[in-house]
């Protein structure tokens, strides 16, 4: 009669980790988020000069003439 | 250059689909396990970057030899991009892993084969930068990459080598719960067989999928940006030139 | 002039150097002195039953950070004397010039090692004159020198070779030394492995070494080509 009542003991909560489950995506995710916002960041500031030094020329170019 | 602008996008939104069906796959789709719970679920994120993690170190030792034959940029800046995601990969995986292991086998970390020689990759790929930064000549830089690429794959050789031979001849001295850590962490895990290892089979697969193709979008984004980074160089050249006249 | 003209030469180049300015050697010796000397007593104050339980430890740990600082010497003073690019004038093959560069590096590696083994025997009283651990060192060694000097080649034509010659040899050479330590310390084990467990460790140190040399032969012109 016991038997039953025991087994479900025995069988343990499967979710009482999810903390840890969820910790490990979130951990997984912010390394990969925190890359592409590096790039992302990089990226910008390139064409940030880019842009700048397009609109110098044309002005030198302007002046020029 | 039209070409990667025009492929870019669509490996980027592949890349972003393939990883959220995969986390649909992780939590929904892959069976419940009795012994430590849902938590084992980090092991489909864990291993499929672990496994692409080495692929893209391949990759790079190929672009390195490429590179020394050829002598075409294009071959370094795939072993540089490779190595940059490989690197992002063995964070990833080592930070799952032990985020996993502290409620699977009570312990954050511990000294076995793999996790030493994962750390030491970690390293020795992360020298490969400091290599390139303090060479001043391009070509040469391009050149001694190259080379370190192909040096450093040794590295990852060993590193799957050790684990199958350590592995069988390393004594066993520690207590249990370690020392499944240290199987589990050696190897071939075995959680479930028939029906429930088809699913599990299958959601590893679908994670080792998304994760390439988030190295290839990776790859094409900084293709994209060393093509950027050239026309900024241009342009310095010229507005240079034009204010020294 | 054939290959092993070639490499002879170097040699003997290289050993004329060392012996009269001494200081890949001495350098080496009095690091690995002195830190043995710390990390007996790092461990628990001088204990020594701790110390003679991790002699063979001990003595890879030392092989593997004084190996950086002979590196360093020896690729340090090519640089000084840019004695590396007058070699190249000559028309060698760069993989003897390699070849010849590892035998240097090997030598004054195994000499400082010579010198270690008795002392340890004496400091700490374990057989690690056993065979199979001397062959592990001997193997170890040459992985070790086979990465160092092509890695040490690379950085010694930089200008920050002092800081990137450490940086470039130790991570790649840690798989080797990690392998080969504890491939070594199996045969200090109460029980000794059998033979199926004993050349394991072994082949994998002789993988490294083999797979190094191959890059090191193969890759070395590019190395050294202006």
């Amino acid at each position: 009669m016991l038997g039953p009542y025991l087994f479900t003991l025995l069988q343990a909560d499967p979710n009482r980790f999810n903390g840890f489950l969820v910790l490990g995506y979130v951990a997984m995710f912010l390394v990969g988020i925190a890359y592409v916002l590096y790039l992302a960041n990089v990226q910008r500031n390139v064409e940030q000069d880019i842009k700048l030094m397009q609109r110098i020329l044309q002005e030198d170019e302007i002046s020029a003439e | 250059m039209s070409r990667l602008s025009k492929t870019a996008p669509i490996l980027n939104v592949t890349a972003i689909a393939l990883i959220g069906l995969s986390l649909l796959m992780v939590f929904f789709y892959a069976p419940v396990e009795q012994n430590m719970g849902n938590v084992y679920r980090l092991i489909y994120f864990h291993v499929g970057t672990a496994w692409v993690a080495s692929l893209t170190f391949l990759i790079a030792l190929i672009g390195g030899i490429a590179y020394l034959r050829t002598g075409k940029r294009s071959w370094d800046t795939l072993s540089l991009a490779s190595i940059e995601v490989g690197i992002i990969f063995i964070t990833m995986t080592t930070a799952a892993g032990s985020i996993w292991g502290k409620p699977a086998w009570d312990t954050w970390w511990t000294w076995s084969p793999r996790l030493i020689l994962m750390v030491v990759m970690w390293l020795v790929y992360i020298a490969y930068f400091i290599l390139r930064s303090a060479v001043e000549d391009e070509q040469r830089r391009f050149r001694f990459a190259a080379i370190y690429a192909i040096a450093a794959f040794v590295t990852v050789i060993m590193c799957y080598g050790s684990i199958r031979v350590l592995r069988d001849i390393h004594p066993v001295v520690f207590g249990s719960a370690l020392e499944t850590a240290e199987g589990a962490s050696q190897g071939e895990a075995q959680f479930f067989d028939g029906d429930a290892e088809r699913a599990s089979g299958l959601t590893l697969a679908m994670s080792s999928l998304a994760f390439t193709v988030l190295y290839a979008a990776w790859v094409v984004n900084r293709f994209r940006l060393r093509d950027l980074q050239d026309k900024a160089t241009q342009l310095k050249l010229r507005l240079a030139a034009r204010m020294s006249v | 002039m054939n290959f092993v003209h070639i490499v002879w030469t170097i040699v003997r180049k290289d050993w004329a150097i060392e012996r009269r300015t001494r200081q890949s050697l001495a350098v080496m010796l009095v690091f690995a002195l002195s830190a043995t000397i710390t990390f007996v007593f790092a461990q628990g104050d001088f204990n020594l039953n701790a110390a003679r339980d991790n002699a063979l430890g001990l003595l890879w740990t030392v092989i593997f950070l004084s190996g950086t600082l002979g590196l360093n010497r020896t690729f340090s003073a090519e640089t000084e004397t840019q004695a590396l690019s007058a070699t190249l004038i000559a028309p060698i093959t760069p993989a003897a010039l390699y070849i010849g560069k590892l035998c240097s590096v090997l030598i004054v590696q195994l000499i400082t090692l010579l010198v270690l083994l008795p002392l340890f025997v004496v400091f700490f009283d374990r057989p690690i004159y056993h065979p199979a651990i001397l062959l592990i060192l001997l193997l170890g060694t040459i992985g070790y020198a086979a990465a160092g000097t092509l890695v040490a080649s690379m950085a010694a034509q930089t200008r920050s070779v002092g800081v990137l010659i450490p940086v470039l040899v130790l991570p790649l050479t840690l798989p080797v030394i990690y392998t080969a330590a504890t491939g070594s310390a199996l045969f200090l084990a109460p029980q000794p492995p059998d033979f199926n467990n004993s050349w394991p460790p072994i082949a994998l140190v002789l993988t490294y070494d083999l797979l190094m040399l191959i890059v090191g032969v193969m890759t070395y012109n590019y190395v050294v080509e202006e």
